[in-house]
Parts: structure tokens; C-alpha cells; sequence
């Protein structure tokens, strides 16, 4: 408890001392104006769930692939790998503990979707099912804390993964259909798309949200840990095969 | 006035003259220095095969993004929203000379510019233009690929046409990210969060994926202001059909904007070299 409470506070200083972290703060309210103004403008107000999803879920990625996925990266930068990995802690909790607090951070912007639905535009959000919303957003930020640990693994495993980080936002957005259902997609995108664990969220969020009644929410929640438990077990192989490897060969600050 | 007075102020003009080509040639000079030492900033960035699979991919994903969005609002919306971001894609590169501006500090080549006696305006002017070609290839790559998928019919004349209006949208955009970088040159760990930031907030002002006008009348006309607006007026313009005259005279408009933030932006960086020369603080930091 208290290594999780100190990678806490060692994340929560470094996102306040470079407002670079902020990015995704500031376009999450300025996104939902773009969106919920598109489906107004369009006359869809059946899209309004759509409209108020999407940009929370690409802060929620974006902050994962951006803030969390750079962690090791950072702190290879800033000269504290090395005391980090020759500390008794395990780093890989440090680094899990360091990316919770991040992805916990990117939930601020629902709150800020919201205030920009019921301050700019007289909507009032509903949520329909709020028990299951509560359940598939904590699940959702699970499998996204996940996948960033796999991502600080990449990054670190492999400099052309670092190369790759900024193109890993947009076609993860289509593919995990935060706007447009992955049902909406062409049928050929189906298989990719449905081993994305935000095509599962984005599906059930959406349900949650709307009147009618939410089926299979146990297995459709199970899906989404699922997909990001084998993520997390993936990051973590990575992780331990590279400390190995860096270690053995004595290259941790030169890989 | 005498003859030989004559011949002095002949002289004395002709001098003058001179002394401006030079500088002028120096300039510019400086100015493709600056913009090899941006190309070579890209070539650490990207090889061709990064750029391809990576970044160019993830443009043309955004504006698939959006484009998906237009099919399920209702008809036509697919092709209003793909025109709309494709142009986009070239305010976002331009854009980008926000973040690169700042790069100058990061490298510490910045007190360099402020003490060296060329400009350091003119070379934080050129050192990002690597980002044009970048865009214009991301932005009308997105309407050759994507237009079957929106069914926008493309001609031998609306693509070349097309083409130009992007080139001008391209540098009246670069004009503003330039004018950005002025004002965080030395706040570089908020480069993103303004260029981000302006980027989002031209969606919705610019008219990329709506008439600006649905956001009121006071906020329907800032985008008047900004680059972009004009061009893509232009642009859709081309692909409705509309006269040649009105398109050259909406890209003239784009490029009176993007003139304005240009000289916005050179005035504020000499500002701020000739403050920081004053002050000893050669290195912007005051």
C-alpha cells in the first residue's frame, strides 16, 4: 500500500510539473463541443450518447498511449531507470502503480464531457443503467491500465514501438468504434475490431446509456478484462524478458 | 543642384538598393539553411517506411474516423466530413511548427540564433517548414484514397485545382502554429497542449465538420480570422462547381489571414530577441 501511495504521489508530481500531461485535459471538453455540435447540427439527437462517449474514451486512450505508455521511456531519459530497476521494490509494480494513477486521472474527462453537455448545451446526460455504466467504465479503465503497461514494455523492448506510439491512436479509435459501432463498420473489420478491448467498452457503455434493457453484461464485462488481462500478462513477459536481458548484458541505460 | 551632386545621390541610391538585395539574399540564404536543418529533423523522425506505415497511416485513419461518423449521420455528411478533415490533415502539419519552433531551446541552438547577427526570426521562420510537404501529401492522399469509400468524384481538374488551394492553406496554417511557437518559445512543455488545443477549437470554428454558423452569430464569425476557414470554403467550393473567380478569390482571403498571422508572428519573435538581447538574457528566458 504504501509503494502504490508513493507511486502516486511520484506520478501525480510529474503530471503537474510538465503541463505536456495536459494535452488530453484540455481537447477531451473541446472535442465533446466538436461532436455533440456535429450530431446537433445534423438533427441526430439519437447520437447524443455517441457524441458524449467518444471523447472521453479517446482521452482515456490517448493519456494511456501518450502519458502512461512513456513512462519507462521518461524515466530512462531522466536518469532514474537504472535506480529504479537496483531498488528492492518491484519495478513492475512501480510502473503498474504509475500507470493506474494515470489512467485514473484520464477519467476526469467524463466529468469534464459532462459539464460541457449540461453548461454549453442544455443537455442533460442519461444514463439509463447507471450500475452497469459504473461497472463498464471501472472495467474499461482496467483493460486501458493494462494496455498501457504493455505499451511502457514496447516502448522500452523496442525503439521501432516508439516510432509506431503516435499512429496507434486514430485506427484503435475506428477499429474500437468509440463514435460509430463496430455493428456500423464494414463486416470485414468485425474479427480485428472485436480483439480490441474498446470495441467491447464502447458497445456496453453506449447500452448502459440508452433506455432499452442491457443483456449479457456479465460476459460482456468478463470480455473486456479479459482482453485486458491477456494484455497485461503480455506487457509483463516483455517487461521481465528485457530487465533480464538489459541486466545480463549490462546495457539498461544504453538500450 | 550640380552634376556631381547628381552623381553622389545616383551613387548613394544605388548603394542603398544594394545593400537591401543583399540582405535580402542573405535572408533568404538563411532562410533554406534553416529549412534543411527542419528536413533533417524529419529524417530523424521518420524514414520513409515509418512515415508510411505509421504517421501517414494514422492520418488517413482520422479522416476515416470521421468519415465513418458522416455515414452514420445521414447522406451526404460522409463526403461533407472527409473534404473537411483531409484539409484539416494540412492545418495540423502546419500547426506542427508550434511544437517545432520550440525545438530551437530543447537543442540549445537557441541563444546561438539570439547572439548570431542573422534573424533569428527568419530561421525560426524556415526551420519548420519540413511540415508543408508532409501535409499536403497526408491531407490530398486522404481524398485520392478515401473518395470512392464517400463516393466523391474526382476529375483531372478539380485535383490539381484542389492541390493549389491546399498549398495556400498550408502556409497560412504554418503562419499561425508559427505565431503559437512564438508565444510558448520558451514555455516548450505547453508546445502540445496550445497546438492541440487550437487545432480542436478550429473543428469547430473553422467548419470542418459543420457550417460555423450553427455555433451562433458571434462564434460562426471567429473563424473568419483563422487560416483554414477560407480554403476549405475554397476547396469544397472546387468540388461543387463553383466559378473559378470566387475559389481564386476565397484563396486570396486565406493567404490575406495567413499574411496576417505571419506578420504577427515575425513581430513577436523580433520582440523577443531584441528584449533578450537587451536584458543580457540571451536565451529568451526572461
Amino acid at each position: 500500500m504504501t509503494l502504490l501511495a508513493a507511486t502516486f504521489r511520484l506520478q501525480g508530481r510529474m503530471m503537474l510539473a510538465s503541463r505536456d500531461y495536459w494535452v488530453d485535459l484540455v481537447r477531451a471538453p473541446l472535442l465533446a463541443v466538436v461532436f455533440l455540435a456535429l450530431v446537433r447540427h445534423c438533427g441526430r439527437t439519437d447520437l447524443i450518447a455517441n457524441g458524449l462517449l467518444a471523447p472521453v474514451l479517446m482521452g482515456v486512450w490517448s493519456m494511456a498511449l501518450l502519458i502512461s505508455g512513456e513512462i519507462i521511456d521518461a524515466d530512462r531519459w531522466l536518469g532514474t531507470l537504472e535506480p529504479l530497476v537496483a531498488a528492492p521494490a518491484s519495478f513492475a509494480r512501480v510502473v503498474g502503480g504509475r500507470v493506474l494513477f494515470t489512467t485514473a486521472v484520464s477519467l476526469v474527462t467524463a466529468l469534464e464531457v459532462w459539464l460541457v453537455a449540461v453548461l454549453g448545451f442544455r443537455i442533460a446526460p442519461q444514463v439509463h443503467h447507471p450500475a452497469v455504466f459504473a461497472l463498464a467504465l471501472l472495467a474499461t479503465a482496467a483493460a486501458t491500465a493494462e494496455a498501457a503497461s504493455l505499451m511502457a514494455a514496447l516502448f522500452v523492448a523496442t525503439r521501432t514501438a516508439r516510432t509506431f506510439q503516435n499512429s496507434l491512436s486514430y485506427p484503435f479509435l475506428l477499429l474500437g468504434g468509440v463514435f460509430v459501432p463496430v455493428g456500423s463498420l464494414p463486416a470485414w473489420t468485425h474479427p480485428p475490431a472485436r480483439l480490441i478491448y474498446l470495441s467491447w467498452s464502447s458497445d456496453l457503455l453506449r447500452d448502459a446509456m440508452g433506455p432499452a434493457a442491457v443483456t449479457g453484461v456479465a460476459w460482456r464485462l468478463g470480455v473486456i478484462l479479459g482482453l485486458g488481462a491477456a494484455l497485461l500478462g503480455l506487457g509483463q513477459l516483455i517487461l521481465r524478458r528485457v530487465l533480464r536481458l538489459v541486466r545480463e548484458a549490462g546495457t539498461l541505460g544504453l538500450r | 543642384m550640380s552634376a556631381h551632386q547628381r552623381a553622389y545621390e545616383r551613387r548613394t541610391g544605388f548603394d542603398a538598393f544594394r545593400r537591401a538585395a543583399t540582405r535580402l539574399r542573405n535572408g533568404f540564404g538563411v532562410l533554406v539553411w534553416a529549412a534543411r536543418a527542419g528536413l533533417a529533423d524529419h529524417s530523424v523522425m521518420f524514414t520513409l517506411r515509418t512515415w508510411l506505415l505509421g504517421w501517414f497511416m494514422r492520418m488517413i485513419a482520422q479522416v476515416l474516423f470521421f468519415l465513418t461518423i458522416g455515414n452514420l449521420l445521414g447522406p451526404g455528411q460522409a463526403r461533407f466530413l472527409l473534404v473537411g478533415n483531409a484539409v484539416l490533415m494540412v492545418t495540423l502539419h502546419g500547426l506542427n511548427a508550434t511544437g517545432s519552433t520550440t525545438w530551437e531551446l530543447e537543442n540549445g541552438t537557441l541563444g546561438l540564433l539570439v547572439a548570431s547577427p542573422s534573424s533569428p526570426s527568419t530561421v525560426l521562420a524556415g526551420r519548420s517548414l519540413f511540415w508543408l510537404p508532409d501535409g499536403l501529401a497526408c491531407g490530398l492522399g486522404a481524398i485520392l484514397i478515401l473518395a470512392p469509400v464517400a463516393h466523391l468524384t474526382l476529375t483531372a481538374a478539380t485535383v490539381p485545382a484542389v492541390a493549389g488551394v491546399m498549398v495556400v492553406t498550408a502556409l497560412s496554417s504554418y503562419c499561425l502554429g508559427l505565431f503559437l511557437g512564438s508565444l510558448v518559445l520558451t514555455a516548450h512543455d505547453l508546445r502540445n497542449v496550445v497546438s492541440n488545443g487550437t487545432l480542436t477549437l478550429m473543428m469547430a470554428l473553422c467548419g470542418p465538420e459543420f457550417a460555423p454558423s450553427s455555433l451562433g452569430p458571434v462564434l460562426g464569425r471567429v473563424g473568419a480570422f483563422l487560416p483554414l476557414t477560407h480554403g476549405l470554403r475554397a476547396v469544397r467550393g472546387v468540388f461543387a462547381g463553383m466559378g473559378a473567380g470566387q475559389v481564386a478569390a476565397l484563396t486570396g482571403q486565406e493567404a490575406l489571414a495567413g499574411g496576417c498571422w505571419l506578420a504577427v508572428a515575425l513581430a513577436v519573435l523580433e520582440l523577443r530577441a531584441r528584449h533578450s538581447r537587451h536584458e543580457g538574457a540571451a536565451l529568451f528566458l526572461n
